[in-house]
């Protein structure tokens, strides 16, 4: 089985650096003209079933695949990115400026915080990777299966793969609408493809 | 800096599942194509340099790159595959059976187990490194530079530019002639992408 995780498409947030976890912020015109091409690229795949997070930029990212495909759009909030809590819409200065201490504490152990009224990436990442074992509970051995989701969910769930500290997350770089690929077989998983953006240039 | 490591194309050892490690085998066939068609994808990049293994498969795909860029092929051999010693023109399954002992302490320790006669992964990943540092140290920041060399190879450096236990290499795979990307920025390491096999897409 393959499952192919998908960063949603680039949002006006993305593009001005602000953190954001929950909130909905929608793609902007690059983010639809990458999720576009990404829908293009993947056409001709045969995927079984489609899973995208909630949050609206993941879904609109979904729906430009799903265009393609004759398949019903799973929505699930397991797949959200992480909760920043009162990191919302802040950049990165001001959280420096307004937690300090915290922000300290994020840079030693970056997988370990709990983001101030938010989660921890180390709390992402136990909820995505029961969402995601329980899909490959839910297919059959050569399915392949779409997951629309976002740059922290998709990092954790390779750190879960590979055996990396969650600490390390930030070793991984995962572009908007990029692909990522798991191969699972008998039960062990293992990580065949990272971030392929080929379709962004292309 | 972009370091663009990419996997030689395929031999008749990888089509019929043998062990290489330092062995002479030239690309076959398909490894040609896959080397040509690379080459073809990476035709606009600008490289400050192009290295490889010093081993024939690497050279014949580095080849195939430098052709579009008027550029030497630089040989080193740190970046050589995994010395795999006695293993050489193997099977696993004649592995297994020849070398119960040590194959057994592999399948434990996959990353720091020898090779009888040979090196293990955390030896390799060592002179990998060491031949990594070198080379970077000629460019700078703003340079990309591709190096041609071995899937055992790739993974080791993968291991180390995560800092994941060496152990761990088998989690990843690495197809002939992928691309796979380290990025060097601000002193750091961080991994770009892994096995992008784009090129080998047929529609």
């Amino acid at each position: 089985m393959q499952l192919l995780f998908i960063r949603h498409g680039e949002t006006t947030y993305n593009a001005q650096g602000l953190i954001y976890g929950h909130a909905q912020i929608p793609l902007n015109e690059r983010g639809q003209v990458q999720a576009h091409r990404l829908g293009q690229r993947l056409k001709h795949q045969h995927i079984r079933a489609i899973y995208s997070s909630d949050l609206i930029r993941a879904m609109h990212t979904a729906h430009a695949i799903v265009a393609h495909h004759d398949l019903q759009l799973v929505t699930d909030i397991a797949l959200r990115e992480l909760d920043v809590g009162e990191w919302e819409h802040k950049s990165v200065p001001d959280v420096q400026q307004q937690y300090p201490a915290l922000y300290q504490q994020y840079c030693a152990t970056p997988g370990e915080l709990v983001y101030p009224g938010g989660e921890s990436h180390r709390d992402l990442q136990q909820r995505v990777m029961t969402a995601v074992n329980r899909y490959v509970t839910l297919h059959q051995k050569d399915d392949i299966i779409c997951i629309v989701c976002h740059g922290g969910t998709i990092a954790a769930i390779v750190c879960a793969v590979l055996g990396l500290d969650i600490n390390l997350h930030e070793r991984i770089r995962i572009d908007n609408c990029a692909i990522t690929t798991i191969e699972v077989t008998h039960d062990a998983m293992h990580l065949v493809c990272l971030n392929d953006n080929t379709h962004a240039t292309s | 800096m972009h370091i663009l490591l990419v996997r030689h194309g395929e031999t008749a050892y990888n089509a019929s599942g043998h062990y290489q490690g330092h062995m002479q085998i030239s690309l076959n066939e398909t490894g040609f194509a896959q080397a040509i068609r690379v080459g073809e994808r990476l035709r606009q990049h600008h490289f400050a340099a192009i290295y490889s293994s010093d081993l024939l498969r690497a050279v014949q795909t580095a080849t195939a790159i430098a052709a579009h860029h008027h550029q030497p092929v630089v040989e080193l051999a740190g970046f050589r595959e995994i010395d795999v010693g006695l293993w050489e023109h193997l099977t696993v399954a004649e592995i297994a059976a020849q070398f119960p002992t040590d194959f057994a302490a592999y399948r434990v320790n996959p990353g720091r187990a020898i090779y009888t006669g040979g090196e293990s992964y955390a030896q390799m990943q060592t002179r990998a490194m060491q031949a990594l540092a070198t080379v970077m140290q000629r460019h700078d920041e703003h340079d990309t530079i591709c190096i041609t060399c071995h899937g055992g190879t790739i993974r080791a450096i993968v291991c180390a530019v995560l800092n994941l236990d060496i152990d761990n290499y088998t989690q990843m795979w690495i197809d002939n002639c992928a691309l796979t990307t380290v990025i060097h920025q601000h002193g750091k390491l961080r991994l770009g992408n892994l096995n992008d096999n784009a090129h080998a897409e047929t529609h």
